[in-house]
């Protein structure tokens, strides 16, 4: 383009500005998170175009830090009014090892974007969560996991991590390092993570086959089933007696997944809208009704295109990881209290195993494989009074929370629930002794006053 | 004011071959992996780059607006668009890209 177009364009585009009266720019731009009840006003936002432009950025300051990833955490973990770190330009694929299976990302790499750039060099992650908007520093930090009784949450394919200390300090962990198990899952506590490498395998495709069963069926014979399948799990229909299943398998059967309307893809939020205007306590044979008439439907594509869903209602969530053994009993008891109480409640909850590990804040860290249970709320509505009467059951069966969902333990509580629980924190003091990485909500975890 | 903005955003079309508000290499490497997530494809009933008939109603509320539903999310819109690194100028650049009539250079 022309110096002369170029100068045009900006001078109307400026004038365009004040027209639509957008003058009021602010100093600081506020900060919010996906569902919109966590608020913050950092100092600044740091965006590092790479290591050496965010270590000099740490060292430049001894302002508060928080990272970030897409912010998707419904916890209070980014809020600071300090500097607000984004690693957003830290992406892409920096190595690839295919002797050892193992692929460096940049830690702002979106999960999402993973699938695609593993599928160019015929590589694939074993697995993914739900949503897939998170970026990598921010779904291994807080110990996201996909579904299956064989695959652990996200952190656990890690093999190797950089992070930059709060005082710039760079520092490589690989598996022969006693920190690694705790910078796995590090709640963005340990410093600014910039890269990571996981595990992977030869890129693959899935079939994923839904249909409605009833709940306590499925709950009879989940432990077979999810043995059988390679994913496996189940949305309970609260006040009903039906849950959506899924169960998802490696094929090599031909892509066959017609991309949603947008229509399609609201389709159940606009039956979920319905179910509103029925009182709780006389939606079950409606929801019954439908849930009897529902096709069962089946769709093969690659593999990242198969685990991970968009979500664009947005909600707020909160979800325990229980002992396996004693999941379905908890999630009779939780769907049993929405009943009896008539909680006026239309999301789904979902019920899902997932794989023991050794990260030291890692819900599933342990002996013991576990089932996580979800409850949501619509963002538009208040969740507490629902999650505060579910989360004491969660409790009741030895339930940790997710790092990145709703919850109201404390460092009393959690230090019971995770036994490396102190030597994290010791790891913690050593890498961020000015507590710069803190915020409120980690210094209630941690029981820092 | 909403008829003068529309006019002038096609002025800018007109007059220099390219988008009125062209964007620094930086916003458009944020755009893409942020905004561009739904306002490509029109996922989640987001209004589309280069339909400037989906815009002009959130236009007509003016630029004010437009920012505090960005910042604040609306609807299946999340805050931020999912740029954790814009900052409200940022924002108005890319809203302005977005709305332009998409020509060829």
């Amino acid at each position: 383009m022309s110096s002369r177009r170029r100068f045009l364009a900006s001078a109307l585009a400026a004038g365009f500005f004040t027209a639509a009266g957008a003058s009021r720019v602010r100093a600081h731009t506020p900060w919010r998170n996906w569902s919109g009840w966590q608020t913050a006003t950092p100092l600044s936002r740091l965006v590092p175009d790479d290591e050496a432009a965010l270590a000099t950025m740490l060292r430049g300051s001894s302002a508060p830090l928080r990272p970030v990833g897409s912010g998707h955490s419904f916890t209070a973990l980014v809020p600071t009014d300090g500097h607000l770190v984004v690693v957003d330009r830290l992406q892409g694929v920096l190595d690839v090892d295919k002797a050892r299976a193992q692929v460096t990302l940049g830690a702002g790499t979106r999960l999402g974007d993973i699938g695609p750039l593993l599928d160019a060099i015929d590589q694939g992650m074993f697995v993914l969560p739900d949503i897939d908007r998170q970026t990598l520093a921010g779904a291994t930090a807080t110990g996201t996991h996909g579904t299956g009784i064989g695959f652990t949450n996200l952190s656990g394919y890690i093999t190797r991590l950089r992070l930059v200390t709060s005082n710039g300090e760079t520092l490589d962990l690989a598996e022969d390092d006693e920190r690694l198990p705790a910078a796995r899952v590090s709640l963005g506590a340990l410093g600014i993570v910039t890269r990571i490498t996981l595990r992977t395998r030869p890129a693959y495709r899935l079939t994923a086959r839904t249909w409605v069963q009833r709940t306590d069926e499925v709950l009879q014979t989940f432990d077979a089933a999810a043995a059988a399948h390679r994913h496996f799990e189940m949305f309970p229909l609260v006040h009903s007696d039906y849950a959506l299943v899924l169960a998802i398998d490696e094929t090599d059967d031909p892509i066959a997944n017609p991309p949603e309307t947008p229509e399609e893809a609201t389709a159940f939020d606009d039956v979920m809208r319905s179910w509103m205007q029925i009182p709780p306590q006389d939606r079950r044979p409606h929801i019954n009704g439908l849930a009897e008439q529902a096709e069962p439907a089946e769709r093969v594509d690659q593999s990242w295109r198969i685990l991970a869903n968009v979500r664009t209602h947005r909600f707020n969530e909160m979800e325990y990881s229980v002992p396996a053994a004693a999941g379905a009993d908890c999630l009779r008891e939780v769907l049993a209290t929405i009943e009896r109480e008539r909680l006026d409640v239309v999301m789904p909850l979902e019920y899902r195993y997932v794989k023991r590990d050794d990260a030291w804040l890692s819900m599933s860290y342990g002996d013991e494989d576990h089932a996580a249970i979800s409850v949501h709320r619509s963002a538009s509505e208040d969740y507490r009074p629902y999650f505060s009467r579910i989360e004491p059951i969660f409790w009741k069966y030895g339930g940790r929370p997710h790092w990145g969902k709703l919850h109201t333990l404390d460092a009393t509580r959690l230090r019971r629930l995770y036994p490396r629980f102190d030597e994290f924190l010791a790891v913690r003091r050593s890498l961020d002794p000015q507590g710069r990485l803190l915020n409120a909500h980690l210094k209630t975890l941690f029981g820092i006053a | 004011m909403s008829r003068s903005i529309t006019c002038l955003l096609l002025l800018v079309t007109l007059s220099t071959g390219v988008q009125a508000q062209e964007m620094t290499d930086r916003q458009r490497q944020m755009w893409s992996r942020s905004c561009a997530l739904c306002h490509v494809s029109g996922e989640a009933f987001a209004p589309r780059i280069g339909h400037p008939e989906e815009w002009r109603a959130r236009l007509d509320k003016g630029m004010d607006v437009l920012l505090t539903h960005t910042l604040e999310g609306l609807d299946r819109m999340p805050p931020l668009g999912y740029c954790m690194g814009c900052e409200e100028a940022d924002f108005a650049a890319m809203i302005t890209f977005m709305a332009m009539p998409q020509v060829s250079p």
